[in-house]
Parts: structure tokens; sequence; C-alpha cells
């Protein structure tokens, strides 16, 4: 079996199941062949496949489809004056630099012909081409989504959101919310897909749990005489078609607003891996004179210390939270309709209600919860999607059981 | 943005949706059977809304400027 590969370094564990003699991997990226090759998985990289009569064929091509923009009409009746014309006037400086690169990146796909292609997202340029490419060609495309997509009240209607998109033949759903989150998106865009539920793949290291909170509360100088509370603050994302809201500001601004009035607790502030927003909450818990340890780093440490998590909206993380035992669940505008969660409003009154609550009363078992978003944590969910791909691959698994 | 705007500007994405869709299924684009601009749909649509929200908000800050001093 020939499996092709988006950049994707939770896959390595999947890889490692798979049998180096009958699946021979490839991988759209040299900077993962790398790491895979850290890992000790021998993959190849499509650049390999490329030589100069590739290259100048995706110019080519590039340079046909730039000149089609010369012939686009004057107006489009059913389509505001204002918009079309942007379009217009914008459409070759826009397409120029990224026509020539996913050409090629096509024209080396037709050339490997995968059997299988695996892909983290499908809403990407390059990652969706991979699962057209799949469609088109008749071939499986197995989309293992790098997270759970959650709604809030607030969520603006389904399809104006890029996440909302379908391409992918295959969808492996990490629980029943996914599961239907995604058949609900496939029905509407009429896109037939094979959903099942596989479990969350980053949830397979939390099923053998060696709790550690003694060393986590000394590794961020806190200690065990007071509850400890972290924010899980979050980025702006831009991936919804009618803009982006300031709610990660007011969120964490509320935040400190209750946390300055409850200094009886410990605080940490997790921010986002990719937010690159450290310093400036940083700044704003000096400026509300509120002490706590902030990192973007680090989140198995923080969650080993956490009595109480407070997110803000609907994070995975907070799923990923309720898998240690005792964890007491909040979340601003986020899981309405799940009792293990208190939700609340992003102000300091309703945050800090929620502290209180959360403390008033023994912590929930979680087990319903985590089953609802993350599946099964049975350290088996590489496993599973180890053995779809043999599947897809039509490649016996009958040494390769669950 | 308030909810008249917000109403209105779903109802033109889905123009910019359609367009965009639509207008690059034609052999020219075509590379490998997928009909390349199509990969791109979602940033154009971004790209489209913005400037028609753009033109949009100009409106509305035009009527209020015009309003009278109290």
């Amino acid at each position: 079996m020939r499996l092709l590969t988006s950049l994707q370094p939770a896959f390595i564990p999947i890889f490692k199941k798979l049998p180096t003699e009958q699946v021979e991997l490839w991988t759209t990226h040299q900077q993962f062949a790398r790491l895979l090759a850290d890992s000790e998985i021998a993959s190849q990289c499509l650049i390999e496949l490329n030589q100069a009569t590739t290259r100048d064929l995706a110019y080519t091509h590039a340079v046909r489809m730039l000149q089609q923009l010369a012939f686009l009409p004057e107006n489009i009746p059913t389509l505001p004056e204002v918009s079309y014309q942007a379009f217009k006037n914008l459409a070759g400086a826009f397409f120029y630099p990224r026509l020539g690169e996913i050409i090629n990146i096509l024209l080396l796909v037709e050339q490997l012909q995968p059997d299988v292609v695996l892909v983290h997202n499908d809403v990407e340029p390059l990652t969706r081409g991979l699962a057209m490419w799949a469609r088109v060609h008749n071939k499986p495309c197995l989309h293992i989504p790098h997270a759970v997509y959650m709604d809030t009240p607030e969520r603006t209607p389904m399809g104006t959101d890029v996440h909302d998109l379908v391409t992918a033949t295959h969808i492996a759903a990490a629980g029943p919310y996914q599961a239907e989150w995604y058949m609900q998106r496939a029905r509407a865009q009429n896109q037939p897909t094979e959903i099942r539920m596989t479990g969350y793949l980053p949830a397979d290291r939390l099923a053998d749990l060696k709790p550690f909170r003694a060393d986590a509360l000394r590794l961020l100088n806190l200690h065990d005489r007071a509850p400890v509370i972290t924010y899980f603050s979050s980025w702006r994302q831009d991936t919804n078609l009618l803009g982006c809201t300031d709610s990660v500001e007011e969120g964490y601004h509320a935040f400190l607003a209750a946390a300055q009035a409850r200094p009886q607790y410990q605080y940490l502030i997790k921010c986002h891996p990719r937010g690159q927003n450290v310093q400036a909450h940083v700044e704003q818990a000096k400026a509300a004179g509120v002490q706590c340890v902030v990192s973007d780093q680090h989140l198995d440490v923080f969650l080993n210390a956490t009595d109480l998590t407070i997110s803000l909206g609907p994070s995975n993380v907070v799923v990923e939270a309720a898998c240690f035992p005792g964890m007491r669940l909040a979340a601003i505008n986020g899981f309405m309709e799940d009792r293990e969660v208190l939700t609340c409003t992003a102000d300091a009154a309703s945050i800090g209600a929620a502290m209180d609550t959360a403390f008033a009363r023994a912590p929930y078992d979680n087990t319903a919860f985590v089953t609802k978003y993350f599946g099964p944590i049975d350290g088996r969910t590489a496993k599973r999607l180890s053995n779809w791909l043999l599947e897809l691959g039509n490649i016996s698994n009958a040494h390769h059981s669950s | 943005m308030n909810d008249t705007l917000q109403t209105e500007m779903i109802e033109v994405m889905a123009q910019h949706l359609n367009f965009l869709e639509g207008w690059s299924n034609i052999p020219p684009f075509e590379v490998a059977g997928i009909a390349v601009p199509r990969l791109f749909t979602y940033e154009l649509i971004q790209f489209c809304n913005n400037a028609w929200l753009d033109h949009a908000l100009t409106g509305l800050e035009k009527v209020s400027s015009d309003a009278p001093a109290n």
C-alpha cells in the first residue's frame, strides 16, 4: 500500500503500528520525512519525484490559468459589484504566488498515484487538494481531525467557518459528538462520506495516567494548602468568514478581575501553544496585580497541579482536563449542555461565582463527558486508525487486531 | 457586527460562494482532475466578504457623520 500523508507529527504513533513491509509511506513535506526518520520510520517525500519538466509544466499551467483572468466579464449580475470588482482587480495578485507551487504538488501526487491519502484537515489548499484528488480518482482519503470542533450559541450558521467544509471520503470522528457534527455537514454538502468513531488520537496518552501532583506543584512553585485554578486562554482564529471577535481579551480581562478578588486561590494561565501571546498575558496579569504562572507549554504539568479549569469557550483542553480524577470544570460560553461543566459569561461576577460554586461541591464523575467528546480513552486509538488505513489499502489486518 | 448586518452578510457570502465555486469549473483551470482555484475558495470568500463589509461599513459611517450635531 502506498500511503501519502500530510504534515502531522501526531500521526507518528499510527505509523509505528503499520507493517513496514506492506506500507510505503510518502509525505508532502521534507521536514516531516526528517521527523519520521528521527522516529525510525522510513518514508519518502513527494519532492524526491520532482524534476525540471514537472516544475516547468506546473508553471505553464499556472500561466495558462492567470491568462484566463483577463477574460473575466465586466460584471456578474448576481454578485454585489463592490466585491466582484475587488476580486477582478486583485485575483491575479492573489493567484500569482500560489498557483505554481500547488499545481506542482498536484502533478507529483498524480505521478505517485497513492493508494490511500491521509490528512489532518481537508480545508487548507494543500490538504483540500489531496482530498479532492483522492475523490476524483476514487481513492480513499482518511481525514483524522486534529481537534474536536465544537459549536457554541454564538457560532455563526453552518457553512460560514472553514472547518465546516467536508472533502475527504472518510472521517475518523473522536466520539459521538464529532460523528454527529460531521454527519450534519456531509449531508448538507451532499458529500458521501464514511464516518467512524475511533477515539481521539492525542488522548491515547491519557489512558495510563500516572498523576504527579506533588511534583507538578513543586515545579510551578505552588503549595497544596490552597486550590489551584488554571485559566485556558486562546488565540484569534481567522477561520470564520464572518470575522473574529475580541473574546480572547474580554474573557481574560474578566478572569483577572475575578482572580484579583479571590487571593485565596492559586492561579495558572495556560496560553495556546500557537497563540504567540504569552507576553501579553503576563503584562495584563501584572497590571491586574494577579500573581500567577503563565505559559503556553507544559500542559501536563499544569493539569496535574490543577483543581479547577476555566476555559475560554468549549476548548478541547477541558475534555483533556476531565480525564484527571477529581478535576472540576468551568467554561466561558462553552459546554452549555454538559452538566459536568459550570458555564459562565465573560464578566468577573459570573466567573467568580463559578470559582466559588466549583469548590463548594464535590467534583463530578467526568467519564460520560469525556466519552461524548473523545470516545473511549483506552490507549488504542492509534491502533484502530492504523487498522482502518490497512483496510482502506485492502491489506488484510488478520494479524493486526485491535 | 450587528444582527442585521450579519444576516445580510450571510446572504452575500452565499452569492460569493456560488460564484467562486462555479467560475473555475472550466478546462483551463483543471489539473489532475481538480479545478485548482477551488482550493482557495475560502480565502477568496474572505477576500470578497472583507471588500463588501468595508463598503457596507463605510456607508454606515457616512450616515452617522451626516447626522446634525446636538
